[in-house]
């Protein structure tokens, strides 16, 4: 523990001494600034500044601001970002800088051959991260035409869907809880609507999207196999804009704008479906009509809501205060006085979701360093309520009995991180993190009372008691060009957790390393050690409300990882980049179900209910990426195996042998094209293949008893875990947007289609008896056909 | 309705929009295995059925396996064991099995080569201090029954539940399972009738959850149920006072005699009751969410279980 702290400190100290020398021995300037886009204001994640006369650059930060330290009298500044014109700035370094860029968008992405210039895809020293435009996202068709974030983020090399439809995500053979979604920084525990048919990100509000399957830098942690951070847009500042989507299933708006013009900015956006708002006058008129069914209503709906407010004190300062809500909701009211003597009344609701708010300050201590300071809270939370009422009229007698389970997550959490930029061969970050965690793993309240005597009154809540845990973390990493060829990512992340009188420390090393053969092509090795404290309890493939998050316990020890990720990098053309990696993936103390356990059920705790194992995970990835130009899109290729192991004494599954997990998929494809045709119309195209998940199917059964029964007894023989391969998954999507100027803003009318050629993809596999002929076949449960939708989009 | 209810909604969400399609089967492994069951008990001869199993597209009854030739070691030294057929495929030997006894048996089946199987038989549990709290008991006539006018016979109903006690005696250094079970025989029909039990014991089934007896639809407690299972993983080597209730709701005493029956499990005997059961709870209403059960098996070249096991069993005596 006091050695983790020691190399630690060593490591920061050596480094920030090492980077002060380097930075002292030539006498140099700092220019520093934010990038935006000149329409909105809004700050541009990833620009790149770049001096053609010293032939140092740096990119903008995840507020838009970057730090460039150059030697010399004079500097030339290309400032460039994909869909908007480049800009030169030539600047005289006689003293410290501040240059706040206004990018204007290009009114196409054209393809623009920038001679010299090497793409972050090139550049970067970090394997294993892929970013994606968010016009691109929004161009994806999607299921019901409502476009997603995470679905969009499935389609990508290393990624894979659980089952058809659903938004769990499974990253290089791991499970769906070990992905860190962070909602401006800040974790989001449920991304899912619907079961996880929808994602909870409205991609109106969202900004930036990077996706980071591993080389993973020391800055996160807490999770095994990727982390998803996604950025909200911070408002337009200089006018107000606005626009309303109305979809198959749902109907979202947006409005942004300033509060005071180029200082305070707003942005707000929410969506609601309306299915149950629609479908209520027909439940009520079949109601009336049914004389026995009495008053009925029922429905599903969900909705969220993005809210950002950002004040810019100045140009080193500013403060953003973001708010998140989501909620699904699945509810029941049924009152019916029958013609006997009875009243009959009964309520069940169940209702599930997230807020993530946070408040974060921005300040420039120095031209060189960078403070973020930040304060947030998020909570996700599940609640079943089920009450029923039967009262007698005629005599004075009735039964009440009402029940509720609750589950949830609540973290209270402060960051301080610092962005040091001594010279332009070293980007240092370093900073700390203190969550308080509290767990509500199950718990369920039971009432019950009848004024007949005879049955006792019942008021108890049982289950498991709350949880807190102390979750500490610190960091620090280091971009260190070398030199023209080589630059490395070099890292250390130590992380603390308390839980239940045991403390769990882990010191997890962070390494990756380019090297640069050209302007265009390079390779990059990665390494991770990761450990994550946190586990999602879940038995079936979609995702349902009732998954529990749950801490690492006196019992449970923590999940941690190594993977390394080796890969070649290349940039054709100026406009595609192509890459290839492959990985390797060892996975420690992983959680599964044991034989015949579910959620349900809460006489046991759950750690009864799981056994602790191993995984591991290999493959290879191939990538090719097109972003400008009037064709954007990628082609995506996986190979890959996932493997479990759960030999533990006690805790063996499958007979202590090793079993492909459930989402072991030989092969997936995904080809996502958008062809903007002119102005007024664009299209796109998706298609995906991949191989049939592993199932567990019993294809023997026997008779277990002794003969002794003249029925027929059989019992299911399960040879091993994940046994069969369910068909192969394919399906091509299209969209088509028809654009058009109004007088007051711009209409779209898009016209998706899921699932274009009707393919009746697997979802579950079931045996079916045929009556009266008694013969037994196999059968696969598709759910969704061929579904065109369309929808109408209107922005100011 | 209750909490369940979150699965039909659930479900009717999924299946609303859902088709189905007959597939062919893209696999291996459609041959039938040969079918080893057989749970001999101490002071009992070994008897024992051998079935093939069937594809689970197949829906004719089980094959019994005929003209099986058997070899028996026991203890080390092989015996001349006659084995007798019936049509349903069980095999009776005049092997006695007893405690401590190990066996292997070694069948050949024609068309399929030679399974085998082993087992030990476990010593028999040592339990004592068997005791019960009182019950109400009331007597009843029925002289205006119906069905059976001129009966006066005198009825007992118990009414409520029968709490017990006793001690288990548990041997040291080698690991034990145990399967409690309770039951009424019935005087003229000899049928048995397990009874429900509830066992109240933290130590032996840690019961972080809850204890309380709440009417939740699903139970997966492994302290309640008409067959207990536990280890003495906890209690090795010890005494431990065992404490439960047989839930009587209204047995009529006057036809049925109650027993309290423990049984010492091989390890495989207990693996493959466990499993058993859980794979039949798991496939009622459970089956759409909760994991699959391999049902336990020690049969080489098939499946099945050769399992052994030594029962004490007595009555509860209750004053009517």
């Amino acid at each position: 523990m006091k050695r983790s702290f020691t190399v630690l400190l060593m490591l920061l100290v050596g480094t920030l001494c090492f980077a002060q020398n380097t930075a002292k021995q030539t006498p140099s300037k700092t220019i520093t600034g934010t990038v935006t886009d000149a329409r909105t204001g809004e700050t541009l994640i990833g620009a790149t500044i770049y001096d053609t006369i010293s032939h140092k650059g740096t990119v903008t930060n995840q507020h838009g601001r970057f730090s460039l330290t150059l030697p010399g009298q004079q500097a030339v500044l290309r400032i460039s970002f994909v869909g908007y014109q480049m800009q030169f700035h030539q600047v005289s370094l006689n003293q410290n800088i501040r240059l706040n860029v206004q990018l204007e968008g290009s009114t196409t992405l054209a393809e623009v051959r920038i001679v010299g210039q090497r793409t972050p895809h090139v550049e970067s020293s970090q394997a294993s991260v892929i970013e994606i435009p968010v016009e691109q996202v929004q161009a994806i068709p999607m299921l019901f035409g409502e476009t997603d974030v995470v679905k969009a983020v499935q389609l990508l090399p290393g990624v894979q869907n659980g089952s058809e439809g659903t938004a769990g995500m499974y990253v290089r053979g791991g499970g769906p809880d070990e992905n860190l979604f962070l909602l401006d920084g800040v974790p989001m525990y449920n991304v899912n609507h619907l079961g996880g048919f929808f994602s909870a990100f409205n991609s109106d509000a969202v900004k930036n999207i990077q996706l980071y399957k591993g080389s993973f830098p020391a800055r996160f942690g807490s999770r095994l196999s990727s982390v998803l951070d996604i950025t909200t847009n911070n408002g337009n500042d200089k006018e107000l804009h606005g626009g309303v989507s109305v979809g198959f299933i749902s109907a979202k708006a947006y409005l942004e704008g300033p509060i005071i013009k180029e200082k305070t900015t707003f942005s707000i956006s929410a969506r609601r479906t309306y299915g149950d708002i629609l479908a209520q006058p027909f439940i009520s008129f079949i109601a009336a009509t049914e004389a026995d069914i009495g008053k009925i209503n029922f429905g599903y709906y969900f909705y969220d809501v993005n809210a950002k407010v950002t004040h810019r004190f100045n140009d080193r300062s500013r403060l953003y205060a973001s708010f998140y809500m989501g909620d699904d909701a699945i509810y029941l009211r049924f009152k019916q006085a029958d013609s006997y003597m009875y009243n009959n009344f009964l309520r069940f609701r169940y209702h599930w979701g997230n807020i993530v708010s946070s408040v974060r300050w921005n300040y420039e201590l120095t031209p060189q360093l960078f403070m973020n300071l930040s304060g947030a809270f998020t909570r996700y939370r599940s609640n079943l309520s089920v009450t029923e009422e039967l009262v007698n009229r005629t005599r004075n007698e009735n039964w009440y009995y009402t029940m509720g389970l609750n589950s949830g997550i609540r973290d209270f959490s402060t960051n301080a991180d610092f962005d040091y930029t001594p010279t332009p061969d070293h980007a240092i970050k370093f900073g700390s993190r203190y969550v308080f965690h509290h767990f509500t793993p199950e718990t369920t309240s039971v009432k019950e009372s009848d004024n007949d005597n005879d049955i006792p009154t019942i008021d108890t809540i049982i289950g498991q008691s709350n949880i807190g845990a102390h979750e500490a973390m610190t960091y620090f990493e280091d971009d260190w060009r070398i030199n023209d060829h080589f630059k490395v990512n070099l890292g250390l992340n130590f992380t603390g957790f308390a839980v239940q009188d045991k403390f769990y420390p882990s010191l997890q090393p962070r390494l990756s390393g380019r090297y640069l053969f050209s302007d265009k092509f390079s390779a990059k090795v990665g390494y991770a050690y990761m450990t994550q404290y946190l586990h999602l309890l879940s038995t079936s493939s979609i995702s349902l409300p009732t998954d529990l998050w749950v801490p690492v316990t006196a019992h449970i020890t923590p999940m941690n990882s190594h993977q390394v990720a080796a890969g070649l990098f290349y940039n054709l053309l100026d406009s595609l980049n192509l890459s290839v990696e492959g990985y390797y993936k060892n996975m420690d103390n992983l959680l599964e179900y044991k034989d015949g356990a579910s959620f349900w059920g809460n006489s046991q705790g759950w750690e009864q209910k799981v056994c602790m194992g191993r995984g591991w995970a290999y493959g290879v990835e191939f990538l090719a990426q097109k972003t400008v130009g009037k064709l954007t899109g990628w082609l995506g290729y996986t190979w890959s195996h996932t493997y479990r192991l759960f030999d533990r004494p006690g805790q063996e599954l499958n007979n202590g042998k090793p079993f492909p997990a459930k989402y072991d998929r030989r092969h997936d494809v995904s080809i996502v094209l958008t062809y903007k045709f002119t102005e007024r119309f664009d299209a796109s195209l998706t298609w995906v293949f991949s191989s049939g998940n592993a199932a567990t199917l019993a294809l023997q059964q026997f008779d277990p008893t002794m003969g002794e029964n003249t029925y027929s007894n059989t019992v299911d023989y399960i040879s091993s875990r994940n046994n069969y391969r369910m068909p192969n998954y394919h399906r091509m999507d299209i969209s088509l947007n028809w654009h058009k100027k109004l007088k007051h803003g711009k209409r779209t009318i898009n016209l998706s289609v899921y699932n274009l050629y009707n393919h009746q993809n697997p979802y579950i596999l079931l045996t079916d008896y045929s009556w009266p002929e008694g013969n037994l076949s196999l059968k696969q449960l598709s759910i969704f056909p061929i579904l065109p939708t369309v929808s109408y989009i209107w922005h100011l | 309705m209750k909490h369940s209810a979150i699965i039909p909604v659930l479900a009717a969400l999924l299946f609303a929009t859902a088709c189905t399609k007959t597939i062919e089967f893209d696999g291996q492994q459609t041959q039938s295995l040969p079918v080893l069951i057989s749970l001999p008990q101490s002071d009992s001869t070994l008897s024992l059925r051998l079935t093939y199993s069937r594809f689970f597209l197949d829906n004719s009854p089980v094959t019994p396996i005929k003209n099986a030739s058997f070899r028996v070691e026991l203890n080390g030294s092989s015996p001349t064991v006659s084995f007798s057929s019936q049509d349903n495929g069980v095999y009776l030997s005049d092997l006695v099995l007893h405690d401590n006894d190990t066996l292997t048996l070694f069948i050949s089946i024609p068309n399929k080569g030679e399974i085998s199987a082993g087992c030990r038989m476990p010593f028999r549990p040592h339990i004592s201090d068997l005791a019960t709290d009182s019950i109400r008991i009331d007597s009843y006539s029925y002289p205006d029954d119906p069905y059976n006018p001129n009966d006066s016979t005198l009825h007992y109903w118990a009414e409520g539940n029968l709490h017990f006690h006793f001690t288990l005696h548990d041997a040291a250094d080698q690991d034990n399972y145990y399967m409690i079970c309770a039951y009424t025989i019935n005087n003229s029909t000899q049928y048995k009738s397990y009874y429900e039990l509830d066992i109240e014991d933290n130590i032996l089934f840690d019961n972080t959850g809850s204890n309380e007896h709440i009417d939740l639809d699903i139970e997966d407690d492994p302290s309640m149920g008409s067959q207990i299972f536990f280890t003495d993983e906890r209690i090795n080597g010890h005494n431990h006072t065992i404490k439960g209730q047989i839930c009587y709701h209204y047995a009529d005493l006057s036809q049925e005699t109650p027993y309290i029956e423990v049984r010492a499990l091989s390890r495989d005997t207990y693996l493959h009751l466990i499993t058993k059961n859980k794979q039949s709870q798991s496939n009622d209403i459970l089956g759409f969410i909760s994991e699959p059960v391999q049902i336990h098996s020690n049969v080489h070249g098939g499946i099945g279980i050769l399992g052994a096991q030594s029962a004490v069993v007595q009555p509860i005596n209750l004053i009517k």
